[in-house]
């Protein structure tokens, strides 16, 4: 410290053409670029994710099929199923309850299936 | 008013209006440095944007301390990176000649100053230590853990470059 004292009108003299830059703009450019690489990794992370949900989506009936031991087509069945009882939702109640009929049915099948 | 340490912590947790604070507090500091190192505004400034930048990305290992002296660190990695692009080598010894990036001629007109004047007129050796010490105010050991020379080099080249300094400066008020 002692030693710093003895250049400290020169640090002042520093310090004071420092000061003269204008901080606004420079603050502007480096927010801006960390915007501009978080945004871009953000939509890089965001597509890395989607082609990675809609591989696993086109893997499901094949995953299935090898977890039960069921044949592919009652699997793919039984995706459906559930796709189709999930828009059913949305409609007339009698199809919601025709839906849960033909899920039961499914489920029945699979059980009987994997017996 | 929020310490660097408490404003360096929430922008680890991701608040960018936070580092932003950090940004407008040490941004004089940085980029006299980088134009003082470089010789140049426009280059001295494109190594202070990348030390922010670095400094966003590596935000969450800084371990407290004199944040001036972490940022500063920082900056003369990019300085040492970017001397390392443009294939200049440096010899860090006492007859080491200056050896300056590039520079326009609008950048040579912030230069007319004496203080900058005086500071080209040093060794690389004494230059980086005078800027890291003198201008930049970091400690000698800060300056020695930043650029990794031994910390009785520092001083010899701060007390050296400071008389230098000073003798230019005063040859030309007289003048």
């Amino acid at each position: 410290m002692r030693d710093q004292e003895t250049y400290s009108d020169l640090t002042d003299l520093f310090t004071a053409e420092d000061r003269a830059l204008d901080p606004a703009p420079f603050v502007n450019d480096v927010m801006g670029g960390i915007r501009r690489k978080s945004l871009f990794r953000k939509l890089v992370l965001g597509a890395v994710g989607m082609v990675g949900a809609g591989v696993a989506a086109v893997q499901l009936p094949g995953l299935l099929t090898g977890w039960s031991g069921l044949d592919t087509l009652v699997t793919q069945t039984v995706t459906d199923a559930q796709q189709d009882a999930s828009l059913l939702a949305t409609a007339d109640p009698i199809w919601l309850m025709v839906g849960g009929v033909v899920t039961l049915s499914l489920l029945a099948i699979t059980a009987w299936e994997k017996a | 008013m929020r310490s660097d340490p408490d404003l360096a912590a929430s922008a680890a947790r991701g608040h960018e209006a936070d580092f932003a604070e950090l940004v407008r507090r040490h941004q004089a500091r940085v980029r006299g440095m980088a134009r003082r190192l470089t010789g140049s505004a426009s280059d001295g400034d494109d190594i202070a944007q990348a030390t922010f930048l670095k400094a966003w990305q590596k935000i969450g290992s800084y371990a407290g301390g004199t944040f001036s002296a972490w940022i500063c660190t920082i900056c003369w990695r990019e300085y040492l990176q970017a001397r390392r692009k443009q294939k200049i080598e440096i010899e860090f010894d006492e007859t080491a000649e200056i050896i300056p990036f590039e520079r326009t001629q609008s950048d040579q007109v912030g230069d007319q100053m004496d203080l900058n004047r005086a500071l080209n007129t040093l060794s690389e050796a004494q230059r980086v230590c005078v800027v890291l010490c003198v201008a930049s105010g970091l400690s000698h050991r800060e300056a020695a853990e930043a650029t990794g020379w031994p910390l009785g080099t520092i001083k010899s080249h701060v007390t050296r470059g400071v008389a230098a300094l000073r003798k230019h400066l005063e040859s030309s008020h007289v003048a």
